[in-house]
């Protein structure tokens, strides 16, 4: 009888394991940084990636449409000194504008999907030398200016449609201005 | 040894849920949700979707974009989506109900703003030997313009179209409402 139980529970077990796997997996595995010393991270969009899988799973888990092939979606939570992103705190997005047919950023509260407010390509104001400004704050400020969530922290995504070919995409810096 | 047995086992059944669950589980959740948000929206129908909802279902397309949807049914045959667009930049992409990415094309790709896409169920393996499908893709290119396949019966066509300035909206909207998805005349 004992026998019984415990193979029962062992197995039990092992499926809970492998559901709590799979489910964090699917959060994580096909999020990568960009580069080792990046705070830009991007999921795995490249048919030819190994956890495709895992990045294709994360939106569909979310009942979103996974994004096309064409798309690079990258995504951070912290600012340059590696603090989490927090709505009463003001942010500098600086960065040369990345060469692509379209691109939009976007701040949405951490861990949601929804976007709360967002600047695209069509409506960025840029300098001169095609640099791109913009500050998140709560309260309104000059030039490109994007409003974050409501309380808590967020995140910060960057989507890039349609990049051209052979040029590398510029991820802006996000540096704390005041809180 | 008994226990080491039961141990091993029950560590062989975690990763068989694990990749199960990788592999099913996301496609069952999306396609219950699909269900849910495109609600009251018959199949082989295009509709254009309200900018609260877009986003929720596709994350490329924020709230200033216009995104037209055709939720297609191939249980009656191929379906036609007969597309008109305004003529800037604009996306097409289709999945299956599962999410799987089957078919994209871009403005550049189309160079027309006006085209037609064949949606049609891939032809199984014995229809292929028979040789008693349907004519050739490079037949139907000819005839009606591009030919995407399926191997599932449902899906979802998404035309995604974005907007600088949200007072474009209604004329793009007009223009995108001339689009029809329906299933094709035999």
């Amino acid at each position: 009888m004992s026998r019984v139980s415990f193979s029962a529970v062992v197995l039990l077990a092992g499926v809970l394991l492998g559901v709590i796997s799979a489910i964090n997996a699917l959060g994580s595995v096909g999020l990568k940084p960009v580069t080792p010393a990046s705070k830009w991270n991007e999921w795995q969009l490249n048919s030819a990636n190994t956890t495709l899988v895992y990045s294709l799973g994360h939106f569909l888990s979310d009942g979103q449409l996974p994004p096309p092939k064409s798309v690079r979606y990258f995504v951070r939570s912290l600012d340059e000194d590696g603090n989490s992103l927090r709505v009463d705190c003001v942010y500098v997005v600086e960065g040369k504008v990345t060469p692509a047919r379209w691109w939009t950023m976007s701040v949405a509260p951490a861990g949601t999907a929804a976007p709360r407010s967002e600047l695209s390509a069509g409506e960025a104001v840029l300098s001169q030398d095609k640099n791109l400004k913009m500050t998140i704050s709560a309260h309104p400020a000059p030039g490109n200016w994007i409003v974050p969530a409501d309380n808590g922290s967020l995140s910060l995504r960057f989507i890039v449609n349609e990049p051209v070919l052979g040029e590398d995409i510029i991820l802006p810096t996000i540096t704390k201005s005041g809180c | 040894m008994g226990r080491s047995f039961w141990i091993v086992a029950a560590l062989l059944m975690g990763v068989i849920v694990h990749i199960s669950y990788v592999l099913f589980a996301p496609g069952f959740l999306f396609a219950r949700q699909l269900e849910q948000s495109t609600k009251g929206k018959p199949y082989n129908s295009f509709f254009i979707s309200s900018p609260a909802n877009q986003s929720a279902l596709l994350p490329v397309a924020s709230s200033k974009s216009v995104v037209g949807i055709c939720k297609f049914d191939l249980g009656n045959g191929s379906v036609e989506l007969n597309a008109k667009l305004p003529r800037s930049y604009w996306t097409l992409s289709i999945y299956s109900q599962s999410g799987r990415q089957v078919y994209a094309l871009n403005d550049v790709q189309a160079g027309t703003s006006e085209f037609k896409v064949e949606l049609a169920k891939t032809k199984t393996f014995f229809q292929q030997l028979m040789g008693n499908g349907r004519a050739d893709d490079a037949t139907q290119i000819e005839n009606l313009g591009w030919h995407a396949e399926t191997s599932e019966p449902r899906g979802i066509a998404v035309i995604w179209i974005p907007i600088a300035d949200e007072l474009m909206r209604p004329q793009i909207e007009s223009i995108m409402a001339g689009s029809t998805c329906k299933v094709q005349a035999p």
